[in-house]
C-alpha cells in the first residue's frame, strides 16, 4: 500500500464503470432521451431518462454556448458549456425551472434532495468545433483526431452526496425503494457520467444539422464509441482516500482478493488463454492513443511498451500452459517489468476471469459508520500494541525534520477545495487538515507510552482530546488492513497525482494524463457502449480498445 | 435555508474547529448535529448559539467517575458529549452536574445509540429522550430542549431492546432540513477560520493547473 505503486494502477474489471454497464445490462435499464429544447447555437435544456427496474432517473443538461475566453478547466471557473442534474424522478417544468435557476452556477446555487448528483462540462476546443464542421459539411471527422482526444466535452466537477444540497447518500444507496445498483459507490456519478457522454454527440450532431442543413450527417456509432468523456481532475479530489479509510480498505480487498483467486488457479484452459492473449493485444494496439506530454508519464508509457512485449513474448513461450500459470505470470512480473507493467498485468489477469472475481464488484461499499465509534472502554496498553503491529512503518521517523513535513494540506478560502502549501514558504500551516496519519499516530503513540497502559482510554482522551481522530483511525486500521496509505502524505517528495490516479483507475478511467504532480487529465467510458445501444452489445468488451480490421 | 444533512454536518464540523476544537472532537460534533437534525431537533442553532456564547466559562468533566462537573462553571457540551459517548456503554448510567446546551451532548449520544443499536435514554429538567436505531422518542417542552443550560443531566443504557414502533420518522429520509439563513452565516463566521486565504502563488500552485485550458 505505496503511494509510488497505487499510482500506477489501470482500470480492471471490478472498476465502477464497468460495474455499472454490466449491473445496467443485466437488470435491462432502458434509457431515451425524452425532451431536446436546443437551439441553433446550442442553448437550451434537453433531458435523458434512465428507467431501472424500480425507478426513473432523469439527467436534466443546460447547454450554452460559451464564449472561448471563459472556458476554463479550473474549479475556480464560473461559466461552463453545459451543467448537469441527475433527477431522482421525471422532472416537471416546474422542478425545471427550479433547476434551471441554480445548476448553471454550479457550487453558488443550491440543489434539493431529489437530486442525486450535479455535475458540467466544457467542450475540447481543439475536437469539438473540427467535428461539427466535418459532420456539417456531410463528411465523417477522420479517426486519427478522435484519437487524439478521446472525447468531446470534458467534466471538471462531479458533485453527489449531500454537497450543495444534493441528495445524501444514505437517502438513496441501498435504501428501500430505490435501485438497490445504487448500494455500490459512486453509482449515481457514473451513471451521470455516463449519460453526459451520449448528451456530448447528440449536441455535436445537433450543431452541424444547424449549420449544414440537409448535407448534415450523423457521427458514425463505431467512430462515436471511440469518444468518451474527459475529466480534469485537481487536488480536490485528493483527500478522498486518506479521509475514507474504510471505503478504501473495501476497494482494496476486493482487488486483493480477485487477483489471489486469480493467481489460485491451477491450470488455464484455452479459451481463457485466448482472452488474456485479446486483451493483451489490444492493449498493446490501443497503447498509441495513451497520449501524454508529462516527461515522467512519457517514460513510464515507453517502459510499459515494453513491457507489454516482454508478457506477450512470455505467454508464447507457454508461460500459461504450466501448473498455477497466473501466480507464475505475476511472480515473473515483480522481476522482469516496471511497476506501471506489473500493474497492467494484474487488470489484464483479471480480465478473463469475469465468471471468478465480478461479484468482488458489489462489495465495494461500506457503512463507514460501523468504524467511526471510539471503542474508549479498551486499555490503553491493548491501542499501543495495536499501533506498534500495524504502524511499523509510520513510527520512528521526525516529523519535526523539514523535509517530512514540508506540506501541508489545507482548505483554500477562495473556492473551498483541499489544497496543498509548503509549510516553510506559505501562511496557514495553523490551519491544517488532519490528513497526516503517519505523523498524528507517531505523536498519538508518544503520548500513549507515558499513559498507564491498564487505563481505559477514556481516560486517556479525557486528558488528550486532540489524539481523538489519531485513536478512532488507529483502532479503525486495526480492523482493516488495507485502510491506509503506507506514506507519509506531508512529505517534500509526495506526489498528489498518484492519490487521484489511484482513485480514477477504481473508477474506471483511462489514458491518465498528469499535467503536474498534482492535476491529472482521463478519460472515462471510451470505446463503451451507448445506452441506446446498451441491450444490443456486450456491456463490458469495452475497457481495451477495439482491434482495428487488420488487427492494428 | 433548504439543505442537505451532509451540508449540515459539513457546516457543524468545520464550525466547530473554527472555534477551536480539535479536528477529532470537530469531527464527532457534525455527526452529533446532523443526528439532531435527521431527528427534528435544532442542532445547528444551538451549535451556533453555544460557539457565539461564553465557551471559555465552561469546561471538559474534572473526573469521569461519580458525579461529572466541569473544574468551573457549566460542562462544555461538546467534549463532554464526546466523553459520554466514550463511557456510557460500560458505565450503564452516567450522571452530570451543570451542562450548557445539554441538546449538543445529547447529538452524540443518538449517533452512539444509532450506530452501536444500543437504546440510550437522556434526561434533563423539562425534558426526556430515547435515543435508538432509527430515531428518537422525546418528551418535553421546546424551550427545555432548546435550553442553554440544565442543571443537570442523566443518561443510561436501557437494558431491553428498544422497539422502533411509533418512531419519529427521521426528517431527513423523506424530506430536507431547514436552517436558517442567520444561523447558517453565524456557524459560517467560525466556519471561515479553517480556510486559508489564497495568494496568486497558491492559487497557481495549489490546484496545479494553469489559468486557462481549452484543448
Amino acid at each position: 500500500m505505496r503511494l509510488a505503486r497505487m499510482g500506477c494502477f489501470h482500470q480492471t474489471r471490478l472498476s465502477f464503470m464497468r460495474a455499472l454497464l454490466r449491473d445496467l445490462k443485466r437488470e435491462r435499464w432502458k434509457f431515451a432521451r425524452e425532451s431536446w429544447r436546443v437551439d441553433a447555437r446550442g442553448e437550451g435544456v434537453a433531458l435523458y431518462s434512465a428507467r431501472g427496474p424500480r425507478r426513473t432517473y432523469t439527467l436534466v443538461c443546460f447547454s450554452r454556448d460559451l464564449p472561448a475566453k471563459l472556458r476554463s478547466d479550473r474549479v475556480i471557473a464560473n461559466a461552463w458549456d453545459a451543467t448537469f442534474a441527475l433527477f431522482d424522478g421525471a422532472p416537471d417544468e416546474a422542478d425545471i425551472k427550479r433547476l434551471a435557476a441554480n445548476v448553471p452556477l454550479q457550487e453558488a446555487g443550491q440543489c434539493r434532495q431529489s437530486e442525486l448528483v450535479m455535475s458540467r462540462a466544457n467542450r475540447s476546443v481543439r475536437v469539438f468545433s473540427r467535428v461539427v464542421d466535418a459532420l456539417a459539411r456531410g463528411a465523417q471527422p477522420p479517426r486519427e483526431l478522435l484519437d487524439a482526444s478521446g472525447y468531446l466535452m470534458r467534466t471538471t466537477a462531479v458533485y453527489a452526496n449531500g454537497k450543495f444540497g444534493l441528495c445524501d447518500r444514505e437517502n438513496f444507496a441501498g435504501r428501500a425503494g430505490h435501485d438497490q445498483m445504487f448500494a455500490a459507490p459512486f453509482r449515481a456519478e457514473m451513471l451521470a457520467v455516463w449519460l453526459i457522454r451520449w448528451f456530448s454527440i447528440d449536441l455535436a450532431e445537433h450543431l452541424a444539422r444547424a449549420a449544414g442543413g440537409r448535407k448534415a450527417v450523423k457521427l458514425a456509432r463505431p467512430l462515436a464509441r471511440q469518444l468518451g468523456i474527459g475529466n480534469a481532475t485537481g487536488l480536490g479530489m485528493a483527500p478522498f482516500l486518506l479521509l475514507h479509510p474504510a471505503l478504501l480498505h473495501c476497494w482494496m480487498r476486493a482487488r486483493e482478493t480477485a487477483l489471489s483467486r486469480v493467481r489460485g488457479i491451477s491450470r488455464s484452459g484455452k479459451k481463457t488463454r485466448a482472452h488474456f492473449c485479446r486483451a493483451l493485444a489490444r492493449m498493446r494496439a490501443g497503447l498509441s492513443q495513451w497520449r501524454t506530454e508529462d516527461r515522467r508519464q512519457l517514460g513510464r508509457l515507453r517502459e510499459l511498451k515494453n513491457d507489454l512485449e516482454k508478457i506477450s513474448a512470455q505467454t508464447r513461450g507457454g508461460a500459461l500452459q504450466g501448473e498455477a500459470p497466473w501466480d507464475a505470470l505475476i511472480r515473473w512480473s515483480r522481476r522482469a517489468l516496471s511497476m506501471e507493467g506489473q500493474e497492467l498485468l494484474v487488470s489484464l489477469a483479471l480480465e478473463p476471469h469475469g465468471e471468478l472475481v465480478d461479484d468482488l464488484a458489489h462489495e465495494m461499499s461500506v457503512d463507514e459508520s460501523r468504524y467511526w465509534r471510539i471503542r474508549a472502554g479498551r486499555r490503553v496498553g491493548e491501542l499501543r500494541d495495536a499501533i506498534d503491529a500495524n504502524y511499523r512503518w509510520a513510527l520512528g521517523a521526525d516529523y519535526a525534520e523539514p523535509r517530512r513535513c514540508a506540506r501541508f494540506w489545507y482548505v483554500s478560502e477562495e473556492k473551498l477545495e483541499p489544497r496543498l502549501g509548503e509549510r516553510f514558504d506559505e501562511p496557514g500551516a495553523e490551519k491544517e487538515l488532519p490528513l497526516a496519519a503517519a505523523r498524528d499516530i507517531a505523536a498519538l503513540r508518544a503520548s500513549l507510552g507515558a499513559f498507564d497502559a491498564d487505563a481505559a482510554l477514556a481516560e486517556f482522551l479525557r486528558a488528550h482530546p486532540r489524539h481523538r481522530h489519531a485513536v478512532r483511525r488507529a483502532q479503525l486500521a486495526a480492523q482493516l488492513p488495507y485502510a491506509e496509505i503506507r506514506d507519509n502524505v506531508i512529505a517534500k517528495e509526495l506526489r498528489p497525482v498518484d492519490l487521484l490516479r489511484c482513485k480514477l483507475s477504481f473508477f474506471g478511467a483511462t489514458r491518465f494524463d498528469p499535467k503536474s504532480d498534482r492535476w491529472v487529465r482521463i478519460t472515462m467510458y471510451q470505446h463503451a457502449p451507448f445506452p441506446d445501444e446498451l441491450s444490443a452489445m456486450d456491456a463490458d468488451d469495452w475497457a481495451y480498445p477495439p482491434l482495428g480490421e487488420n488487427g492494428e | 435555508m433548504i439543505c442537505s444533512l451532509n451540508q449540515i454536518e459539513q457546516s457543524a464540523r468545520k464550525a466547530a474547529r473554527g472555534a477551536g476544537f480539535a479536528w477529532g472532537l470537530a469531527d464527532e460534533t457534525g455527526r452529533a448535529v446532523r443526528w439532531l437534525h435527521a431527528n427534528g431537533f435544532r442542532g445547528a442553532a444551538a451549535l451556533a448559539d453555544w460557539l457565539d456564547g461564553d465557551i471559555k466559562s465552561s469546561g471538559a468533566p474534572r473526573s469521569l467517575g461519580g458525579v461529572w462537573r466541569a473544574p468551573r462553571g457549566a460542562l462544555d457540551p461538546l467534549r463532554t458529549g464526546a466523553a459520554l459517548g466514550d463511557c456510557i456503554e460500560s458505565a450503564g448510567a452516567v450522571e452530570t452536574g451543570a451542562i450548557a446546551h445539554p441538546l449538543l451532548a445529547a447529538g452524540f449520544l443518538g449517533d452512539a445509540a444509532h450506530i452501536d443499536e444500543l437504546v440510550i435514554e437522556l434526561q434533563w429538567p423539562g425534558a426526556r429522550l430515547q435515543c435508538m436505531r432509527g430515531g428518537a422518542r422525546r418528551g418535553g417542552t421546546r424551550a427545555a430542549f432548546e435550553a442553554a443550560r440544565a442543571a443537570h443531566l442523566k443518561c443510561s443504557v436501557a437494558r431491553a431492546p428498544g422497539t422502533s414502533a411509533g418512531l419519529r420518522r427521521r426528517a431527513a429520509r423523506f424530506g430536507e432540513c431547514r436552517v436558517p439563513r442567520a444561523v447558517w452565516l453565524r456557524l459560517d463566521r467560525h466556519a471561515r477560520r479553517t480556510y486559508v486565504e489564497a495568494s496568486e502563488a497558491s492559487r497557481l500552485a495549489g490546484a496545479g493547473a494553469g489559468l486557462h485550458d481549452n484543448d
